[in-house]
C-alpha cells in the first residue's frame, strides 16, 4: 500500500496531502475523479435520485472536512466509501424522521419493509429499473453490503473495512440481502414448497 | 439446523475453496430452505450485475468545492487564491466549478524528471504575445485531472495529449484569452493548445515561472480558458 510520503503526483494520497494543506485544486481533482462512484453508491443505497443527490453532496463536503481523519493506511476510496455510506445512513435517518410528510406528499412505495408490489416474473427477464426499485425494499441493514458487493464488486474484506464490521457479518448480510432482493423481484420459484421462512435466522 | 449463512454468499459467487464448497454442497443437499435461497441469491447476483452507473447530476460537486474554497480561504496561511467569476453559472455549464486554483509561490510536489525533457527549454524571459509558439490543435477533451497532468508530467507518462490535428494559429488570441481568464498570472508560455475542456472549446496554456533573477524556471502552470468568453475553466500549478 502506498504511503503518502512516497505517493506519486496525481495519486489519491498525494492529492489528499495537498488538500490538507488547503489546496482546493487538488480537491477538485479528487471530486471529479470520485463523484460518480459516490453518487451511484448513494443512488443505490438511498434509492431516490433527489435524496441520493443530497446524500452525495453531504458525502463530498464531509470528505473535505474530515480529510484530517484519513490516516492513509487504507486506500482513499475505502475511506471515501465509508464517508459516503455514513452520509446515506444520515439521509435515511432524516427520511425516517419525517415519514408523515413523505407518505402524505408522495407515492407510498417508500414505506419501509413489508409488501412492495411484487412483479410477476415467471421466467424472468428483469429490467434494471425493476432491480433498482426492488433494492429499495431490501432491508437497510443489508442494503449497503449488498450494493458494495454486487454493484460495486468490492471484495468482502474491503466492504468490512468500509462498514466497520467483521467480514463474516458482511457475507451474511450480502447473502440475506440477495435473497430479499430476489423475493422483491418475484423470483421465488418453488410453488408453495419453500415459501418464505417466517423469520430470518441469524 | 445451522445454516451456513456466512459462506453461502461465497458459494453463490463460486469463490469458495474446494473443502468449504463440499461442506456447503452437502448442507444444500439436505436443506431445501438453503437450496431455495441459493437459487434466489444467484438470481439476485445476476440481476444486480445489470445495474449500470447513472450519470452524475450537473454541479454535484459544486457545494463541496464551494465549502472547501471558503474554508481554505479562511484558514490557509499563505496562498493567494484566484477565483473565477460566474461561479454558479460555470457550475451549471461545466458540471463542476470553474475555480482557479493556483497557489502561486507554494507547492511542494516532488520534481518530475520527464517534464524537463518534454518541453522546449526556453530560459529567456519572454513577454506574453511575443513568442513564436504555434497553437496546437488537439483532439482531446481535457478535465481538471489532465490539466494537472500537463504540469506534473503524469500525462506524458500515460498518454501524449491526444492526436495533433493541426495548427490552430492565432496565438495572440489564445494568449489574450488566457490572460483575460487568469489576470495577473506570472510566467511565460511554453505551450499553447486548442482543445476541449469538459466538452467546451478551450485554449490551454502551459507556462513556466521563474524567480525572475535569471534562474531557470522552477514552477509550471497550466491554464484552461473557454474560447467563448475567456472564462477560466481550470488551472494547475506545479513546482518543478
Amino acid at each position: 500500500m502506498e504511503r503518502s510520503a512516497a505517493s506519486p503526483p496525481g495519486s489519491d494520497h498525494e492529492l489528499v496531502r495537498r488538500c490538507r494543506a488547503g489546496d482546493v485544486a487538488a480537491f477538485i481533482i479528487l471530486v471529479e475523479r470520485h463523484e460518480s462512484r459516490v453518487y451511484n453508491l448513494c443512488l443505490r443505497v438511498v434509492g431516490d435520485p433527489d435524496e441520493a443527490h443530497d446524500a452525495a453532496q453531504e458525502a463530498l463536503i464531509a470528505c473535505w472536512r474530515k480529510l484530517d481523519q484519513f490516516r492513509g493506511d487504507s486506500a482513499f476510496t475505502t475511506w471515501l466509501h465509508r464517508v459516503t455510506v455514513n452520509a446515506c445512513y444520515d439521509q435515511l435517518r432524516r427520511r425516517r424522521r419525517q415519514p408523515l410528510l413523505h407518505l402524505a406528499a408522495e407515492d407510498d412505495d417508500r414505506q419501509p419493509e413489508p409488501g412492495p408490489p411484487v412483479p410477476d416474473h415467471a421466467d424472468s427477464i428483469v429490467t434494471s429499473a425493476e432491480v433498482a426499485e426492488a433494492l429499495r425494499s431490501v432491508p437497510e441493514e443489508f442494503r449497503a453490503a449488498l450494493v458494495l458487493a454486487d454493484v460495486e464488486d468490492l471484495p468482502y474484506a474491503e466492504i468490512a473495512a468500509i462498514l466497520d464490521v467483521a467480514v463474516g457479518t458482511v457475507k451474511s448480510r450480502v447473502h440475506r440481502g440477495r435473497v430479499a432482493l430476489a423475493r422483491a423481484l418475484g423470483l421465488e420459484r418453488e410453488p408453495g414448497g419453500v415459501s418464505r421462512p417466517s423469520e430470518e435466522k441469524a | 439446523m445451522n445454516h451456513p449463512y456466512e459462506i453461502l454468499a461465497e458459494y453463490a459467487d463460486g469463490a469458495l475453496p474446494d473443502g468449504e464448497r463440499a461442506v456447503v454442497s452437502a448442507h444444500l443437499d439436505g436443506c431445501p430452505e438453503c437450496r431455495a435461497e441459493m437459487a434466489l441469491a444467484r438470481a439476485a447476483r445476476q440481476a444486480l450485475s445489470s445495474l449500470s452507473d447513472e450519470p452524475v447530476p450537473a454541479g454535484l460537486g459544486a457545494a463541496a468545492v464551494a465549502a472547501a474554497s471558503g474554508e481554505a480561504a479562511a484558514t490557509a496561511a499563505t496562498p493567494r487564491w484566484y477565483r473565477a467569476a460566474g461561479f454558479a453559472a460555470a457550475a451549471a455549464v461545466v458540471g463542476l466549478l470553474a475555480i482557479a486554483l493556483p497557489r502561486l509561490g507554494s507547492g511542494d510536489a516532488p520534481p518530475s524528471p520527464h517534464l524537463e525533457a518534454a518541453t522546449q527549454p526556453d530560459g529567456a524571459a519572454t513577454t506574453p504575445g511575443s513568442t513564436d509558439l504555434s497553437v496546437e490543435s488537439r483532439d482531446t477533451n481535457f478535465n481538471h485531472e489532465s490539466i494537472a497532468g500537463l504540469v506534473t508530467g503524469k500525462l506524458e507518462a500515460e498518454d501524449p495529449v491526444g492526436a495533433l490535428t493541426g495548427d490552430a494559429g492565432d496565438q495572440a488570441a489564445a494568449i489574450e484569452c488566457l490572460n483575460i481568464a487568469l489576470p495577473g498570472r506570472e510566467g511565460h508560455p511554453v505551450r499553447l493548445i486548442r482543445a476541449r475542456f469538459q466538452g467546451v472549446d478551450a485554449y490551454i496554456g502551459v507556462y513556466e515561472v521563474g524567480s525572475g533573477t535569471g534562474e531557470p524556471p522552477d514552477r509550471r502552470l497550466a491554464v484552461a480558458a473557454s474560447v467563448d468568453g475567456c472564462r477560466l475553466l481550470s488551472s494547475a500549478d506545479y513546482t518543478i
